[in-house]
């Protein structure tokens, strides 16, 4: 009989024999430096938030402040669950010709889903606040768990509803936009509506039945759209085979295609679209006025401009690996090709993040606008360098003609100790834009990132040189190893 | 026993396959036949499970495969290398195969053995994986992981595919002694018409989705496969 061990082996056997995967014990303590990294974030944000309530507002209990906003924090919580995490898929259709019952592969995909890294960061995050804010109370954080769990199954119902039409993602948007509103012209105030009903289960612990009941509810819908999404996999590859071939040599217009007509690309983007201007607007409502504020807006504004230049450029060279084979055959200017395709895919996506952003920061923070400006040449100069050296380490193909299901194991991952550096760069960025402008100026601090972006940019054809060629070195390694394997 | 009936599927408005009604006698070696996007593999797949049907029902011994899954237990199969899992070794996976149908690992090993020569020599080796081998020998790995449960439903979608000539003639040799024994139902399908007529009592030639002849085995069976297909060269 097949058990969650058998599931849980051959995911460990499935990461460590993953091609390309190095030393694997380096690469699962690289994997847990990783989390810890993530996790002293959080913890450091959860003292910072403590710190910063208890400064602010002292008459308030903390624990009561951030219950009137937690539901934002939930809100960005599923927000970025949404655009980073994937439905839980795993080595499902290998099993369903087996006689393994699908309610245990729906089981274990659905338990697997609990153990993310945004639950993880959310409880370190809301654990240290607790313990910070001296209101070391089990019962919130028990509830406050619940929730993040709560979040973690509402983003499969989403991503679900959204692979199979977008009137679900429709109703979630009406929903929201909804509460804004109606907290906007002061009608209905969700915040203070979910603050009270936390503050209520504090009080009557019994409430707490009500999101566990929540929790159990969408338990059973999610175990219903795992066990939906298997036939939705195994339809998309059935779909494929069937499929023509396309034609090997890329042009604009086919190019385009290839993106848009993958549906990963298309929930990015929409994603990204409804985020900016969340984003803006929040930025807009409360305009950043102390250190952390600063720390926060800094932190989210660079991982906005980071978004879409990850997007584009994850699947650069997984998608180029489709016609490795019969491209390096013909005379061909990769060098070329690349530059063209990077200023395709940077350019527009970091003007639209400025439109977006812009529209809504113009009316409040202008001073801002500086800093969004330089992050911008930064990412451009110097973030898309490592973002195309990541993808190089793409081993699977992507796959145009199947769905989102396929090309999220369609393209695969980095080592860890690249993976790590990658986070970790994107963590220290605010930090080190923070110091400087708090330590020298502001004005320094713009002038550096500015300058090292300008500098990236005016050695782009070394650095895509370089990226190119490890490109090429990973790409004969894979075909070699091939050979030598067989 | 398995049974179809009024079975209907549409990929984005377009039917690809209907099959009013068609049984599948116990014992019976099936063979489905038809060009490119016929319904072929369509059909295994809703057999199986994998995919649902717009309408239509399909029992295996009775039991509705898309409403039960105990049909599982007796039935062996295997479609593409899609279906293997690429970071075992060919002995961890049919270790794994083995234990979900509850067989000891020893069992498992003596089986494996039975079809050492179907691997033609090649040895399955200890430490290479899956995803190492060639097609051809993915295949035979899936081919049989599918015959080692024994199962009393074997369904195998083009088997002879990228094989060899002597793992052709290897696995026609096993599939016509799992014919002969009269102890397993068997559903194949194949582009190979000289293979899958050899090894099967009856054969249902599809197009585009619908049932056009359906052929009991004699010895005009493979004449009158070559004469439908033969005007299309």
């Amino acid at each position: 009989m097949i058990t969650y061990k058998d599931f849980i082996a051959h995911q460990w056997k499935s990461f460590t024999r993953q091609p390309g995967a190095g030393n694997a014990i380096i690469a699962v303590a690289l994997r847990f430096v990783l989390l810890l990294l993530g996790g002293v974030y959080a913890v450091g944000m959860g003292w910072a938030i403590a710190y910063g309530l208890k400064q602010s507002q002292p008459q308030i209990s903390p624990l009561s402040a951030v219950n009137n906003f937690f539901v934002f924090y939930l809100f960005v919580d599923l927000v970025l669950r949404f655009i980073f995490q994937n439905i839980p898929s795993g080595i499902i259709t290998q099993y369903r010709l087996l006689n393994i019952p699908k309610k245990i592969i729906t089981g274990y995909l659905l338990i697997k889903s609990l153990f993310s890294v945004p639950t993880f960061i959310g409880i370190m995050l809301w654990g240290s606040f607790a313990i910070f804010s001296h209101e070391n109370n089990l019962l919130w954080l028990v509830m406050i768990f619940t929730f993040l769990l709560i979040n973690s199954f509402l983003m499969i119902l989403l991503k679900s509803s959204f692979e199979t039409g977008i009137k679900g993602i429709l109703l979630a948007l009406a929903i929201g936009g909804s509460f804004v509103a109606a907290d906007y012209f002061g009608y209905f105030s969700l915040g203070k509506c979910v603050g009270t009903f936390i503050n209520n289960i504090l009080q009557q612990p019994f409430l707490l039945l009500i999101p566990f009941f929540i929790l159990y509810v969408l338990m059973v819908f999610t175990s219903r759209a795992i066990l939906a999404s298997m036939y939705r996999e195994t339809t998309a590859r059935q779909s494929q085979s069937s499929s023509t071939q396309k034609t090997a040599i890329s042009y604009y217009s086919f190019e385009w295609k290839q993106f848009w007509r993958n549906k990963r690309f298309r929930t990015q983007f929409l994603m990204m679209v409804i985020f900016f201007p969340f984003a803006g607007l929040q930025l807009f409502i409360n305009p950043p006025n102390n250190i952390m504020g600063t720390i926060i807006s800094l932190f989210f504004i660079s991982m906005i401009l980071f978004m879409p230049l990850s997007v584009w450029m994850q699947f650069i060279f997984s998608r180029e690996s489709v016609f490795f084979d019969k491209l390096s055959t013909i005379p061909y200017s990769w060098t070329s090709y690349l530059l063209r395709m990077i200023v395709m895919s940077t350019i527009p996506s970091l003007i639209l993040s400025f439109l977006l952003i812009s529209v809504s920061l113009i009316f409040s923070k202008p001073q801002i606008l500086p800093w969004i400006l330089c992050f911008g040449v930064f990412h451009i100069g110097i973030s898309s360098y490592i973002f195309l050296y990541r993808s190089t380490f793409n081993s699977s193909r992507f796959d145009n003609n199947s769905s989102p299901w396929m090309n999220y194991s369609g393209v695969s991952y980095a080592p860890w100790y690249i993976e790590t550096g990658i986070v970790a760069f994107m963590f220290i960025i605010p930090v080190i834009g923070f110091l400087i402008s708090h330590f020298i100026s502001n004005l320094f601090a713009q002038i550096m990132f500015f300058s090292l972006g300008i500098v990236g940019i005016i050695l782009f054809r070394q650095g895509i040189t370089f990226v190119y060629q490890c490109f090429l070195k990973r790409r004969y390694t894979m075909m070699e190893g091939f050979r030598a394997a067989s | 026993m398995i049974r179809i009936e009024h079975l209907c599927k549409s990929y984005t408005n377009k039917e690809v396959l209907h099959l009013d009604s068609l049984t599948i006698p116990e014992h019976q070696s099936f063979g489905l036949v038809g060009n490119n996007g016929a319904g072929k593999t369509t059909l295994f797949r809703l057999v199986l499970d994998l995919i649902k049907a717009d309408s239509g029902t399909i029992t295996s011994f009775e039991i509705d495969v898309a409403k039960q899954e105990d049909w599982k237990q007796y039935t062996g199969s295997y479609l593409d290398e899609n279906f293997l899992i690429p970071f075992l070794t060919p002995d961890e996976y049919f270790l794994f195969v083995g234990k979900a149908y509850n067989l000891s690992a020893e069992e498992v090993k003596t089986r494996v053995n039975e079809y050492k020569e179907f691997f033609n020599g090649e040895d399955l080796g200890e430490t290479k994986y899956i995803r190492d081998y060639s097609l051809g020998n993915k295949r035979k790995i899936g081919i049989i992981a599918a015959l080692l449960i024994q199962p009393k439903v074997l369904i195998l979608d083009e088997p002879f595919a990228n094989l060899d000539p002597s793992s052709q003639l290897s696995l026609r040799h096993i599939l016509q002694q799992i014919q002969s024994a009269r102890t397993t139902t068997m559903l194949i399908s194949s582009h190979d018409l000289v293979h899958i007529t050899n090894v099967c009592d009856r054969i249902v030639l599809i197009e585009s989705g619908l049932p056009i002849k359906d052929l009991p085995q004699n010895d005009t069976m493979l004449r009158e496969l070559e004469m439908y297909f033969a005007p299309r060269l």
